[in-house]
């Protein structure tokens, strides 16, 4: 398979990510993880570097399985908790998508995101970078890692894993 | 000399007793919603809580080297700690004495010299101006040289096992007296360590829509725990679950609030308005530290220290910063920055030479509940959110009934707990499942001192009352 045909696939699961999560197809979103995924959202140790070593430094979210994002999942919809008594809106945003490395069964790709959410009549937006590693073959993708690296880290209020 | 206009006339100051019920004989006490929502309000208690003594600036180990500096605000001063060539920590406002510039303009850094980006005036790590350009030629008067053009320092700075403490004024009590006996719980954040304290990489700040008496409150309150984190209680009993099952391991551990309940659990009050929160956690071997608990005996620490480490905990220095062992140690830095918004900075307090084991649950337990992304912080904002878009409650002006648990059970003086300790705390509530909320009293009786002093009005109404 050509580069070009790699990027487009990466491509088409980067934007059904982002459409799963926009229409809340929740089961949708988690079936794209593969179930030892890496789900990571560093923090920042300055200005302009964010945490690297998720074992001795700070993240703003870390699972090393999909168990973590199935708990997040289950929450929100549990319908008990006060920061998901209302849904926002969410629109994602995701380009500059670029293929870094295409290694046997495994791509490397980056991408820039933003991502809008509104509640109650109040907008909001957060945004940053996406680095993916895909796992699978041609056709049959899924989500081994994502890093998401949260550029406006000083969020209003809160935020959870579907506003990233 | 603050001489921003400030009005005198202002109730807040000439009758500040008229937020608070506060009449111990009858057991009552509640407090006003304006206290939470208004304007003039918020600018008195800046300059007269925030602005008038001790508030908590940074740890010691954020700034370890000379040269080292960083920046914070005392209330809505911006202020730069600095560790001199000389190894010494000062603190002074941030701004170039000139035309006040702000001069240092990253959280941290390290800076021999600092040059004002408006007119190159230079200061050093001592916060003396070393140099004024142009300033041969520049016609200035002897009235221009007769003054400091240093830093302007502030009136305290103080250090408490590596907490660093600033004060604008310099007439404020001595530090430690200043902390009293809540240094005893200062400690088991303290001493965990024979290398001492960190604060991991990794600052997280977020900004609330909500007033920031509503954290103070909230990290205090324990009535809260079983509605509002229920489903983080959940997710964890399905952690437990899955593992018991071996449907998949539980490597969080995360802090199990259903065990908590049903526990033994207290608070305490000390004077200038601190209080502590403590609870008992039957599944102590889940903690990060118990890793470390035979060096912890074998360095001779304090078993009483060591006993209080296992324990939920939670010291609220009046006002800013806020002492947090519950899923693991965190420290919250209160930020008002308007009646009805707030900034929250987040550190993550960890003991030097931790196992690698113990210091990966701990940040994974770390974010599991807390900041703005976790599964358990978020929803405590929510409801300080939804308290202000309910309008505080009726718009005419009633009364919140929030400090009325505990009341037939809170004593004065120390409870047994305390007296095996050795503190003396000013009130004491301890039980099962009472969930006190007298203890919030303390902080507002000193918010109340602090209002009336600045009014000129004659202190310690309230603590005549209570006498």
């Amino acid at each position: 398979m050509s580069r070009i045909e790699l990027l487009d696939e990466a491509q088409r699961l980067l934007f059904d990510e982002a459409a799963a999560l926009d229409q809340r197809r929740w089961d949708d979103w988690l079936a794209l993880y593969t179930e030892d995924c890496e789900f990571w959202v560093p923090a920042w140790k300055s200005e302009d570097t964010p945490t690297t070593d998720p074992g001795a430094e700070v993240s703003l979210v870390y699972y090393d399985s999909r168990t973590g994002l199935e708990e997040r999942v289950w929450r929100l919809r549990s319908a008990a908790a006060p920061a998901h008594r209302l849904l926002p809106r969410t629109c994602h945003a995701v380009h500059n998508v670029r293929l870094l490395d295409v290694a046997g069964d495994r791509l490397s790709v980056h991408a820039t995101w933003r991502v809008d959410s509104y509640k109650e009549k109040v907008a909001t937006s957060l945004f940053g970078y996406y680095d993916y590693q895909l796992f699978g073959r041609p056709g049959a993708w899924r989500i081994a890692r994502k890093k998401i690296t949260l550029v406006s880290d000083c969020v209003p209020s809160y935020f959870d894993v579907y506003q990233v | 000399m603050d001489m921003r206009v400030t009005d005198a006339s202002h109730p807040a100051l000439t009758d500040p007793g008229r937020y608070f019920i506060d009449q111990p004989a009858q057991r009552q006490f509640n407090v006003h919603r304006d206290l939470f929502r208004d304007t003039a309000l918020f600018e008195l208690e800046m300059a007269h809580v925030f602005e008038a003594s001790w508030v908590y600036l940074c740890h010691e180990s954020q700034l370890p080297n000379a040269n080292d500096y960083y920046t914070t605000h005392i209330g809505r001063t911006p202020v730069v700690v600095m560790r001199g060539a000389d190894g010494a920590l000062r603190g002074f406002i941030n701004a170039c004495p000139h035309r006040g510039t702000r001069l240092y303009v990253a959280r941290a850094g390290n800076a021999q010299v600092q040059m004002c980006p408006y007119h190159a005036w230079c200061f050093d790590s001592a916060g003396r101006c070393v140099k004024i350009k142009d300033q041969p030629q520049a016609g200035y008067a002897a009235a221009f040289d007769r003054q400091s053009h240093d830093l302007k320092p502030l009136g305290a700075l103080a250090s408490y096992q590596g907490f660093v403490f600033g004060a604008l004024p310099a007439d404020v009590p001595a530090l430690a007296d200043y902390l009293g006996d809540t240094r005893f719980f200062i400690d088991t954040f303290a001493e965990q360590s024979a290398q001492g304290m960190e604060i991991l990489p990794g600052e997280v700040s977020y900004v609330f829509r909500a007033n920031w008496k509503l954290q103070v409150e909230n990290t205090m309150d324990i009535y809260h725990l079983t509605t509002v984190h229920s489903t983080f209680a959940k997710i964890v009993q399905q952690r437990g679950a899955r593992e018991a099952a071996a449907a998949g391991a539980d490597t969080v551990k995360a802090v199990n609030l259903g065990a908590l309940s049903g526990q033994e659990q207290g608070t305490y009050t000390f004077p200038h308005g601190h209080t502590v929160f403590w609870g008992t956690d039957p599944l102590r071997e889940n903690r990060a530290l118990w890793g470390m608990r035979d060096d912890l005996f074998a360095r001779g620490v304090d078993p009483r220290k060591v006993e209080w480490m296992f324990r939920p905990r939670v010291v609220n220095f009046f006002p800013n910063i806020q002492f947090v062992d519950s899923a693991c140690m965190q420290l919250r830095v209160i930020r008002p920055l308007a009646p009805d918004r707030t900034e929250m900075t987040m550190f993550c307090l960890a003991p030097r030479g931790e196992p690698p084991a113990g210091r990966r649950r701990r940040l994974r337990q770390y974010e599991d509940f807390f900041n703005a992304s976790g599964i358990a912080t978020p929803d405590d904002v929510a409801c300080y959110e939804d308290i202000h878009a309910g309008g505080l409650g009726d718009a005419r002006g009633e009364w919140i009934q929030g400090f009325a648990r505990g009341m037939e059970k809170a004593m004065a003086g120390p409870d047994a707990h305390a007296r095996e300790i050795g503190i003396q705390p000013l009130e004491s509530c301890s039980g099962v499942e009472i969930q006190d909320e007298t203890v919030f009293r303390g902080f507002y009786r000193e918010w109340l001192e602090r209002m009336q002093a600045a009014g000129g009005a004659p202190a310690c109404n309230a603590k005549a009352a209570r006498a």
